[in-house]
């Protein structure tokens, strides 16, 4: 089952009301998280959802709500530099947002190319939008996705019976991780570490290689063995391709951060969930954790902006000695 | 026609298409209204010196002035807040429904519609106004 679209309303006038009933009419799927209020707006009692506060808790709400548009319902002039806020906000969170196509009283005048605006908003992405190569990606991950578990299944068996026999505890890890808009999932893995390693973390927190909120140890006591060589030929990640198949993850995309990481980030940072996390991308490539916190962001942003289908295939290709190799692998 | 019989439920229809017109007109009649028409404006404006209609169903494309002109005179000058007002019109983004209840149209009716869905329309703002006839603000639909 798909997850719903949720949406956020910034607005609790007149047209933040009807924007919300018109969305609850077209969209079944959709859900309407709540509106944010504009200064001096009253809500005159007729909103179905809930007002989350005002419209200057957009950050917050952003970072605490998974929100996949944001739509701003008002015109009014008193309301242009709150508007102007919500906006900056959105580009810089990467995340989508609708504004009202006018704020002017017009009866007989119509837009010369109705179709631009079905719905009556203007709707914009801080991604490239380029919907045939978007489609396409998702097609592709599917087939590629379950060719390689097809193909790789001797070696998926080997690694589960590997993982079971030699050590207590599950064949398979799921962690909590953050994906598209800050949707949690649990992303799957080979387990690789003791069964308590989550809770030997904080003992060994003072060790940490990598810079920002991100743990990363080269020799990390927690890891058995098989995890060792699992690891080291990225195997323990292959389980992911389900992830893939579900539709939580892409085969390239930003690495998906655990929510603990993200509580961390600074706004900027949090652009990189404006895409499907994958399971490879520039960082993967780039010597990995050769390569600081700041410059991994940069690098996931860098993906993000300069996206194209031919640019993630080229990524898969270069993956694959590094991961060969072992190389860059923690 | 002119009605000056302010006890009776009025129901004023202003729309310049005589065929919409007058399908409304027969509709609204046969929900029990007295029912006087205007295709424009200024004749609606005449009609409304008149009489204090219970229900008024103006189109926002009107051949002069638009519909919003209409409710705007019918809210301000004319002071009639009980009114019940039902706009329609071919277009109805958001920005043009909620511009619609900023000038005092209770409902909003994208065209073209079935006379059912007219009626449905109809007896909801009744039916909200009969349960809070002072409060106009909580009516729409």
């Amino acid at each position: 089952m798909r997850a719903p679209i949720n949406i956020l309303v910034l607005g609790i006038g007149p047209l933040g009301r009807v924007t919300a009933k018109e969305i609850r009419e077209h969209h079944s799927d959709w859900q309407i998280i709540g509106h944010l209020g504009f200064e001096g707006e009253a809500a005159n009692g007729r909103l179905r959802e809930a007002i989350v506060g005002g419209v200057d808790a957009l950050e917050r709400v952003l970072r605490d709500h998974v929100v996949d548009e944001v739509y701003v319902a008002s015109t009014a002039p008193a309301h242009a530099g709150a508007i102007q806020a919500a906006i900056q906000t959105c580009e810089r969170f990467g995340e989508p947002f609708a504004l009202p196509v006018c704020g002017y009283r017009i009866a007989r005048a119509r837009l010369a190319n109705g179709r631009v605006v079905p719905d009556g908003f203007l709707h914009y992405l801080s991604v490239k939008p380029h919907p045939v190569q978007v489609a396409l990606k998702r097609a592709l991950d599917v087939l590629m996705a379950a060719l390689a578990v097809l193909v790789l299944s001797p070696v998926l068996l080997l690694a589960a019976l590997a993982v079971k026999v030699t050590s207590r505890g599950p064949v398979l890890f799921p962690q909590q991780r953050v994906g598209l808009h800050g949707r949690h999932f649990a992303m799957l893995k080979f387990r690789s570490m003791v069964v308590d390693a989550e809770a030997l973390l904080a003992q060994l927190a003072a060790a940490n290689e990598q810079t920002g909120p991100v743990f990363k140890m080269r020799r990390d006591p927690r890891v058995t063995l098989v995890g060792r060589f699992i690891r080291k030929f990225s195997i323990d990640e292959l389980p992911q391709l389900v992830n893939v198949l579900k539709g939580d993850m892409s085969i390239v995309g930003p690495r998906p951060p655990l929510p603990s990481e993200v509580a961390r980030y600074e706004a900027w940072q949090l652009r990189r969930l404006s895409v499907r996390p994958g399971l490879t991308c520039l960082w993967q490539v780039s010597g990995r954790n050769a390569v600081g916190f700041r410059d991994w962001m940069l690098l996931d942003l860098e993906y993000i902006d300069h996206w194209s289908l031919a640019e993630d295939l080229s990524l898969i290709v270069r993956t694959v000695p590094v991961v060969v190799t072992g190389r860059g692998a923690s | 026609m002119k009605l000056t019989n302010q006890n009776c439920d009025v129901a004023l229809v202003v729309e310049d298409d005589h065929v919409l017109r007058s399908v409304i007109a027969a509709q609204l009649s046969s929900m029990g209204f007295e029912v006087i028409e205007a295709v424009d404006y200024y004749s609606a404006v005449a009609q409304l010196e008149e009489c204090s209609p219970r229900l008024v169903c103006a189109t926002l494309e009107l051949p002069n002035e638009s519909g919003y002109a209409l409710c705007e005179y019918l809210r301000g000058p004319r002071g009639l807040v009980r009114t019940l007002v039902l706009v329609m019109s071919e277009q109805a983004f958001p920005t043009d429904m909620a511009q619609a209840e900023e000038v005092g149209a209770n409902a909003f009716l994208q065209k073209p519609f079935t006379t059912s869905r007219l009626v449905e329309y109809v007896r909801a703002l009744l039916q909200s106004d009969s349960g809070s006839r002072s409060d106009l603000r909580r009516l729409r639909v």
